[in-house]
């Protein structure tokens, strides 16, 4: 693994959700607690300070919408640097993750 | 322990970000307010009664102290302090114009004040005065006005070398002179005769004005007895350009004598 501090795990599953589609911030979590079902969980209000701080690296852009409901929420977009943040990410946790295995398989 | 409302969970989690413009700190409150609304009626679609699923979505979020250090953590400064030097630097400017003596505003006050304040100065006219009429009589030269607000006859003895002659009473004449634009510097008054004899500047005359909104004067003009009319002129540049007739009344004189 390379000598590069990875990403919050917080900050990899946001990116990866932002990648299928435009989210605002409650319907993250709701996704999160439903695709987890429960595995994962996090304090709600935290999701915010990590969507600035994704907004100020330039990974992600926000912007207001009519949701599905009827309401304006802001909405969350995946940019392409963003993508390749994500790219780059994931490939190190699945490193991480491999050696960790790795390391669990032994006998 | 009492469940925070939304309000209060959006207000404790803005205390911690001191860093948020004002725009920043109403869109993270939006933004908080519509999570808390968009989780409280998912809740209450599960089957909780609002109460409970409000007090249960306000828990979710977490502490607001913490997620409010977060956020300014990722705040910018810059913005912050540009507008604390803005709003520093305004107060500054203001606090220059009203208090600075000679100022555009300060200059206005004292115009406005000299054309309609009844006793726009304050100073008493002189401690031996027969009588003392409050006037109002007003004359235009050019972009400026002369008020004459108040005259007085006064026992005060005079004497004209040049001329031989002497007298126990003067004319006090206290006038203001104040531009028609009161923006504009009042013009010193000058030029004032009374009965074609020049008069003198008394007292101290610390005018209560900043010196360019208006000018007071108080002259004093040798009146010999009996004279029943005093005409004041104006000639600034040496040629008359406004007259005043004041009646002069020697029954007081005589009553007192």
């Amino acid at each position: 693994m390379r000598q590069k501090q990875a990403m919050e795990h917080t900050s990899l599953v946001v990116l990866h959700l932002l990648s299928r589609e435009d989210m605002y911030g409650y319907q993250m979590i709701a996704a999160l607690e439903k695709q987890c079902e429960g595995a994962f969980t996090m304090k709600e209000g935290t999701l915010y300070p990590i969507l600035r701080g994704l907004e100020n690296s330039g990974a992600v852009t926000a912007y207001r919408q009519v949701s599905p409901a009827g309401r304006e929420r802001k909405y969350y977009h995946l940019t392409e640097k963003g993508r390749k943040q994500l790219a780059e990410e994931t490939r190190q946790w699945r490193a991480y993750e491999g050696a960790i295995n790795a390391v669990l398989n032994m006998g | 322990m009492r469940a925070m409302s939304d309000q209060e969970f959006c207000r404790a989690v803005l205390d911690q970000i001191p860093r948020a413009t004002a725009a920043e700190r109403e869109d993270i409150c939006r933004e908080l307010m519509e999570h808390l609304e968009d989780h409280r009626e998912a809740l209450m679609e599960g089957g909780l009664d609002e109460a409970a699923a409000q007090a249960r979505s306000v828990e979710a979020m977490g502490d607001a102290g913490e997620i409010g250090r977060q956020w300014n953590a990722r705040l910018s400064p810059l913005w912050l302090w540009v507008g604390r030097v803005c709003r520093a630097a305004a107060i500054l400017l203001l606090a220059a114009l009203l208090i600075r003596p000679g100022s555009i505003l300060s200059c206005a006050v004292d115009s406005l004040q000299a054309r309609w304040c009844d006793d726009p100065v304050e100073s008493a006219i002189h401690p031996d005065a027969v009588w003392i009429r409050e006037v109002d009589l007003r004359v235009q030269l050019h972009d400026q006005v002369i008020r004459v607000h108040r005259v007085a006859l006064v026992e005060d003895d005079w004497i004209d070398m040049q001329a031989g002659r002497q007298g126990t009473y003067q004319l006090y004449v206290q006038a203001l002179s104040y531009a028609r634009n009161p923006f504009r510097p009042a013009l010193s008054i000058w030029g004032m005769r009374c009965n074609g004899e020049d008069g003198k500047q008394v007292g101290a005359s610390p005018s209560p004005y900043n010196l360019r909104g208006a000018d007071a004067r108080t002259m004093a003009f040798p009146l010999e007895a009996g004279i029943s009319t005093a005409v004041i002129t104006f000639a600034p540049y040496g040629r008359t350009a406004a007259t005043l007739s004041l009646p002069i009344s020697w029954e007081e004189v005589s009553h007192a004598s």
